[in-house]
């Protein structure tokens, strides 16, 4: 097998919000959220000499991310002086224990393993949305996530409206074939 | 004739997305409509990119903003560059 190699010139573009997603759920909070992402690549950087290119990039850049949210905790746990939120960590590989998935599963309404799915969906559309052509992904994302005006985006990346629906409409193509082969179909 | 018929089909199927995110008009959508009833292709098409507008919206997917991305790219830029320059 091949040795994986890591290109830091393009993580943000290939990996940010996958792990952005990853992040979200766990620590309930989009600045923190970003903030550890930042942190993890910061991290990754330093770490590239110890890489030894047995694990994908992302599978590497992730198990730096899940040690960055794990550190997290520990800081606001100290912090607080065992504060009332009481988040446990197993002792293993950092899995939530089922009580704070509890909590989380009351606010919404929702049960765990409504949870569970949603955020597993979530992150194959990210592994979806990372395969689609960069530009096609850059658009569905500031069009559909992102929320944006058409006519923003039109003035942002300097295009006519109708060939931002030609590149929708290809990203979405793409989209949903690759949802289909990987999530609908399980 | 082959072409014109694609062209119809393409056309729709641009409504179809307009129409995933309320943008497409009253009369284009009836007229996608009724172009459904007919054609099974963007039938399927349109049933796709319904099942997908509600996974992302179900999965509450987010993303970190461009401007906050090309922050971070320039972080690590200069950290490369750091490191190269340190070397």
């Amino acid at each position: 097998m091949p040795l994986n190699e890591l290109h830091p010139e393009q993580w943000v573009q290939n990996h940010a919000d996958y792990l952005y997603n990853y992040t979200i759920v766990r620590v309930n909070d989009e600045e923190i959220a970003q903030d550890i992402v930042q942190d993890t690549f910061l991290a990754a950087l330093k770490a590239i000499p110890n890489f030894k290119g047995e694990a994908a990039e992302r599978t590497w850049l992730f198990s730096i991310l899940k040690r960055k949210i794990i550190d997290h905790y520990r800081k606001i746990n100290s912090n607080k002086a065992k504060a009332e939120v009481r988040m446990q960590l197993s002792t293993d590989d950092g899995e939530e224990s089922s009580n704070w998935i509890d909590e989380r599963a009351e606010e919404d309404g929702l049960n765990a393993d409504e949870i569970m799915e949603n955020e597993e969906l979530g992150l194959a559309i990210q592994s979806c949305l990372s395969k689609l052509p960069k530009k096609q992904a850059q658009v569905f994302t500031m069009k559909t996530i992102e929320g944006l005006d058409t006519e923003t985006i039109c003035n942002e990346l300097n295009m006519t409206s109708s060939n931002l629906w030609v590149i929708i409409h290809r990203a979405r193509k793409g989209l949903a074939d690759c949802l289909q082969e990987n999530w609908f179909k399980n | 004739m082959k072409n014109s018929f694609l062209s119809i089909c393409e056309k729709n199927c641009y409504i179809c997305d307009q129409s995933q995110y309320q943008e497409a008009s009253f009369t284009d959508k009836v007229k996608l409509n009724i172009h459904l009833l007919f054609c099974k292709s963007c039938k399927e098409y349109s049933r796709k990119n319904t099942a997908l507008t509600q996974a992302i919206k179900k999965s509450k997917v987010k993303c970190i903003c461009n401007k906050e991305k090309q922050k971070l790219q320039s972080l690590i830029d200069t950290e490369i560059q750091n490191a190269g320059s340190s070397k």
